[in-house]
């Protein structure tokens, strides 16, 4: 660890793309290391990202992007990071914006959320995924009392104590969105959103696409329902895979 | 309340089963026992999945055997014939199963993510360990073939 920050980037089949938005962050001068979870890629992800200069911790098979991230928290835990910044590896995300995201840290806010929509409307979407953005974006809302525009963003920086809260085993593994909102919230968190600009995807497939989308919403909402009332975590022990003996 | 009533009182006449169908649910109850028995022989299948087609080809035994019981059981669940209730039964045993297999599943799935998430962390820890003790021992001056440890 040479920096208390570290920037996590969940990537699976991201070869062409990866290497350039590690360099890109790297090059920003922000002191902050560089860690790529590649999600069990078939491809070269990962040797170019390492080439890039980053450090890689490498799923033996694909697990989800929510998998990804969790990995990469608990591994920001196990050495000792005070900070974690996280972005797309597909160049969806403006590297430039990583900024804003610490400036929102450095006010003393737990959860920086990067919304597109905050400044102007954003890169192209189908109209499923606008109108679920819309919906869970008021439920977020009304929920943590926070003006929240874009809870799908995957844009976000985390203080020391939301990090500590997301190691948690029962994050989601497939979309950590509105749901782990509420649960900072709830946790007494202070959420704060920050402008941050985003462009179409440089290549591969979103993860919001076809019938998934509208799994999303029915899994968001059945799981909004319960938060009140779920166990916190699947496995007896919590943070099963951060605490590692 | 009307409900409850009618589960105890007798309603019309059920008819029983025939003789030659309790006998193909005899040697179905036979034949499935066998069978699981064998899966766990040749270890295809694991105990403790055995266990819940075993009581249900007991149960069906016993229902095909004994046509009193089949009968006040067809009563309770409101059925018109005994062969009903055999389906009923089938039906309901199917969805417990799916059921339980969903919920083994769920419980698979989070401890494979667990598995592998694990995996990845400690190889990457391997890794560093592995360079670190490189750079230590490249820092380390070179001992050559003809050096002799001094001894006072």
């Amino acid at each position: 660890m040479s920096s208390p920050t570290v920037l996590v980037i969940p990537a699976y089949r991201e070869a062409g793309r990866v290497g350039g938005v590690v360099r890109a962050a790297l090059a920003l001068g922000l002191d902050l290391d560089v860690l790529v979870i590649d999600d069990g890629s078939p491809d070269l992800t990962s040797a170019e990202a390492k080439h890039a200069g980053a450090t890689v911790v490498r799923h033996p098979y694909n697990l989800g992007y929510g998998c990804a991230l969790h990995t990469g928290y608990c591994y920001a835990l196990r050495r000792g990071y005070q900070r974690v910044l996280q972005m797309d590896a597909d160049g969806q995300h403006e590297t430039a914006m990583l900024r804003r995201l610490v400036e929102g840290l450095d006010q003393g806010a737990d959860v920086v959320i990067g919304s597109r929509y905050l400044e102007g409307q954003g890169p192209p979407s189908s109209l499923a995924r606008r109108l679920g953005t819309r919906l869970f974006a008021w439920v977020a809302t009304r929920w943590t009392g926070v003006r929240i525009t874009d809870p799908t963003s995957g844009f976000q920086g985390l203080s020391h104590r939301a990090l500590a809260s997301v190691v948690n085993d029962g994050f989601p593994e497939d979309y950590p969105d509105t749901d782990v909102l509420v649960e900072h919230h709830r946790r007494g968190l202070r959420i704060l959103e920050v402008p941050v600009r985003m462009h179409a995807r440089l290549g591969g497939t979103s993860m919001h696409r076809g019938a998934r989308v509208a799994y999303y919403g029915y899994k968001m909402i059945v799981t909004l329902l319960l938060l009140p009332v779920r166990r916190a975590t699947p496995l007896r022990a919590p943070d099963t895979v951060a605490r590692l003996s | 309340m009307t409900i409850f009533a009618s589960m105890i009182t007798p309603q019309g006449n059920l008819e029983p089963l025939p003789e030659r169908q309790r006998f193909v649910a005899f040697v179905i109850a036979a034949g499935l026992v066998v069978l699981i028995f064998e899966l766990v022989r040749r270890r295809k299948l694991r105990e403790e999945y055995s266990w819940v087609w075993v009581i249900t080809a007991i149960g069906l035994a016993v229902l095909a055997w004994h046509q009193d019981l089949l009968l006040t059981l067809s009563q309770w669940v409101g059925s018109s014939n005994a062969v009903s209730t055999l389906f009923f039964g089938a039906l309901l045993f199917l969805l417990a199963l799916v059921l339980q297999y969903s919920v083994r599943l769920s419980r698979l799935t989070h401890r494979h993510r667990t598995l592998g998430q694990r995996l990845a962390l400690l190889e990457e820890e391997m890794q560093r360990l592995r360079r670190e003790r490189a750079r230590e021992q490249d820092k380390l001056p070179q001992r050559l073939p003809g050096d002799r440890d001094e001894v006072a």
